[in-house]
């Protein structure tokens, strides 16, 4: 949350500014300006008052050079704060010139009120990216993904913006007609903070045997049949840039995998260099995001050792290693790690009667550096 | 009493409303670009939108009778518009200007654009959507002129040029841009010039107002003098309405720069129509406005030019012109002569008051003035 909000140069005995600005530019409410410290019975005159423009910027405004004229926008009241959201997005090479003004506002008002200050502040806003951003990788990188897929994830070279995701991405089948509802719908989509990585749900109520949507509209991907996921290059970065081109990735949809995970299975190999290696092969395509954050090297006197992971293709990856003195070492692997269809290394996704109960056994795979 | 008497003012106030144009409703027109404006008697202005391929009707209320007879000069437009719109005067760009002939309010078409310019040939509307209207009283008052929930009808052009077409020698740009380049109103009925997907891309279509569907679509040829040979891909830039002996013409200027007469009743829906070739004004520069005005009882045509002087025409001078220039040219100029006027830099034109036409005017100093050039002045 910090990151949305850029304090402007102090103006305040107290050292605070009296503005808050939203400078994140892939923000919807990038350049938004808010007074903060408005007291609540001066909101509610305001409030009272139903003020035209031209009557909110004689005493709430901000300008591209003093002297010039209030830029405009629009007002609005939330949450006991006021707030300016300008017409246009700032120029990241304009320092603004935000003003509130009492005696201004008193000027409008019937009855008096006792403030009397001016506050005037400086803002700037950081400048979005400019670039055509690209799709540069999807995951999984899988031309045959088993039917019960839950997740894709779709990374780009640059921020994107926060229109609707689902406008332009479609599943498309061999006759080119496009599939319904594939997705959960997620408003404006589900990002990592830097909106270059969008995770894409498939329906689990469709992928999911028996409930509502997959018995209203069936399976998303069936098996034996092939697919086309396509992005739109309409699609814009954060900078207001389109995408360079469209994207598409070929699907074929092979039989389900319905079984838990079996890391005992997995085949490990490690090796020496300058860190420690170790090469795995796993029974299951991993969720790559997930599995990054869920695998960890544990080397003697239980310590847990820096470590990241790195996939050559979602069934074979490398743990790298800061090395210590450990020759028996341990990895460890969270019991929420999942595979591309959403199985753990306890339960499967979609079996009947399975409870999702917590497991207090720690999951790990022993190997030995030589 | 009174209150029926008030009920019965309002329902006639409404029904006079409804007798202008009845196909208007309230609401927020969804208009892609302000390409051009134009306004009619009763202060409606019409907004051309290339992108969106729509003429709109507005009704912006703004309907308080003005008799100023002043001037009007802003001599740093654009850095009073790029206060308004949050950014640097070099970013400003005027698209279309127009003065609501009743209260002679200015009307611009804005975005904030200019610096993506790169070539003496673009137009505003290659570069960016005029996307913001703004208005300036006469006393000099400036604010932007919402478009949101006002009073508004619609007519779409048929088969304006598609948005995929590149344009041949503009780097970057589409031919959509000049889908719709100039519209001019005429009684009961507005011209809209600009570029069809017919084999002969340049378009006059004709809507009646108030707008029905039934919007008439002539294709145009002229002979280009400068480049000698006939030529139907280019657009009108620039054109007005005017009887031509008491018969209805349009005058119409095009780039690199033919002015053309085109009999106006020959604009039937589907007709090819050739214009007559009149005058050529050399190459490298290209017509930007035309404004019609009186002064002492008689007729005036003033034309900005890209890269010439103020051009101004008698239209006497273009009555009496016989034959047509169906030949190369040399030495580029031909046909009815101008009077060079002061006014490098000026770009659009507009009718002001009794005594003034606007214009915006590139000044030496690099700035963008709203200057009121006097029609006495004007008088070669």
């Amino acid at each position: 949350m910090c990151l949305l909000y850029f304090f402007l140069n102090a103006t305040l005995a107290t050292g605070q500014s009296y503005f808050t600005a939203k400078t994140l530019p892939q923000s919807e409410n990038y350049g938004t300006i808010t007074t903060r410290l408005v007291p609540e019975e001066i909101v509610r005159l305001i409030e009272k008052e139903n003020f035209r423009f031209s009557e909110w910027s004689s005493f709430f405004y901000v300008q591209a050079a003093p002297g010039s004229p209030a830029i405009l926008g629009s007002y609005s009241i939330a949450d006991n704060h006021l707030s300016f959201k300008p017409k246009f997005l700032p120029d990241p090479k304009v320092q603004y010139y935000v003003t509130f003004s009492y005696p201004k506002l008193n000027a409008l008002l019937d009855e008096n009120i006792m403030e009397e200050a001016e506050f005037t502040d400086i803002a700037s806003f950081d400048p979005p990216e400019t670039t055509q951003p690209e799709v540069i990788s999807f995951i999984p990188k899988l031309e045959e993904v088993p039917a019960n897929l839950l997740r894709f994830y779709v990374y780009f070279s640059a921020p994107m913006s926060l229109q609707n995701p689902y406008d332009f991405i479609a599943i498309v089948d061999k006759s080119g007609k496009e599939l319904v509802d594939p997705f959960v719908i997620i408003p404006e989509g589900l990002w990592n903070i830097n909106h270059t990585r969008l995770t894409l749900l498939l329906h689990p109520g469709r992928v999911k045997e028996g409930v509502g949507p997959n018995m209203a509209l069936g399976d998303v991907l069936k098996v034996g049949n092939s697919y086309t996921l396509k992005i739109s290059k309409e699609w814009k970065g954060a900078s207001g840039e389109p995408l360079k081109s469209s994207f598409t990735q070929t699907i074929n949809a092979t039989n389900p995998l319905e079984r838990a995970m079996n890391i005992n299975s997995w085949a490990l190999r490690a090796e020496r260099k300058n860190i420690g290696v170790l090469h795995v092969v796993t029974d299951h395509p991993l969720d790559q995001p997930l599995a990054k954050r869920m695998l960890f090297i544990r080397g003697e006197n239980d310590r847990i050792l820096p470590s990241r992971v790195e996939f050559d293709s979602p069934e074979k990856f490398r743990l790298l290693w800061q090395l210590d003195d450990s020759e028996k070492l341990e990895m460890l692997i969270d019991p929420r790690l999942e595979d591309v269809c959403g199985n753990t290394p306890h339960y499967a996704f979609d079996l009947e009667g399975t409870e999702r109960t917590p497991s207090k056994e720690e999951l790990k795979l022993e190997f030995r550096l030589d | 009493m009174q209150k029926t008497f008030l009920s019965l003012t309002i329902g006639l106030m409404a029904f006079a409303t409804l007798a202008i144009d009845p196909g208007m409703k309230k609401g927020t027109p969804d208009i892609v670009s302000l390409s051009v404006l134009a306004f009619n008697q009763d202060g409606i202005l019409f907004i051309g939108d290339s992108k969106g391929g729509a003429i709109y009707a507005v009704d912006l209320e703004d309907d308080q009778k003005s008799s100023n007879e002043e001037q009007l000069n802003i001599p740093d437009l654009e850095d009073k518009l790029a206060g308004l719109l949050g950014t640097t005067a070099d970013n400003i760009m005027v698209h279309d200007m127009a003065v609501n002939p009743v209260s002679q309010n200015v009307y611009l078409s804005v975005s904030r654009g200019r610096a993506k310019w790169t070539s003496r040939w673009e137009t505003p509307n290659d570069l960016e959507d005029a996307s913001i209207l703004i208005r300036i009283t006469p006393s000099g008052d400036m604010s932007e002129a919402s478009l949101e929930d006002i009073t508004y009808s619609r007519v779409e052009i048929p088969n304006p040029v598609s948005p995929n077409i590149e344009h041949r020698w503009k780097k970057g740009a589409t031919l959509r841009s000049d889908a719709i380049t100039d519209i001019a109103f005429d009684g009961n009925q507005i011209y809209v010039a600009g570029l069809s997907n017919e084999e002969f891309r340049s378009a006059m279509w004709i809507a009646p107002y108030p707008f029905t569907k039934d919007v008439k679509a002539s294709t145009l040829e002229i002979f280009h003098g400068a480049h000698g040979k006939w030529e139907t891909a280019s657009p009108v830039r620039a054109f007005l309405p005017y009887q031509i002996n008491n018969q209805n013409h349009l005058l119409a200027a095009y780039l690199c720069t033919p002015l053309v007469t085109i009999d106006a009743s020959k604009l039937k829906d589907g007709q090819h129509v050739k214009g007559k070739t009149v005058a050529e004004f050399g190459s490298g520069n290209y017509p930007i406005d035309m404004v019609l005005y009186q002064n002492n009882g008689k007729d005036y045509i003033l034309m900005s030019n890209s890269a010439l002087p103020l051009l101004l025409f008698d239209p006497q001078d273009v009555a009496e012109y016989e034959g047509a220039i169906t030949e190369e040219v040399e030495g580029y100029l031909a046909g009815v002569k101008y009077t060079p006027r002061s006014g490098n830099g000026v770009q659009q034109l507009a009718d002001f008051n009794s005594k003034y036409i606007l214009s915006t005017q590139r000044l030496p100093n690099g700035k963008l003035a709203l200057s009121s050039l006097s029609k006495e002045w004007l008088y070669p």
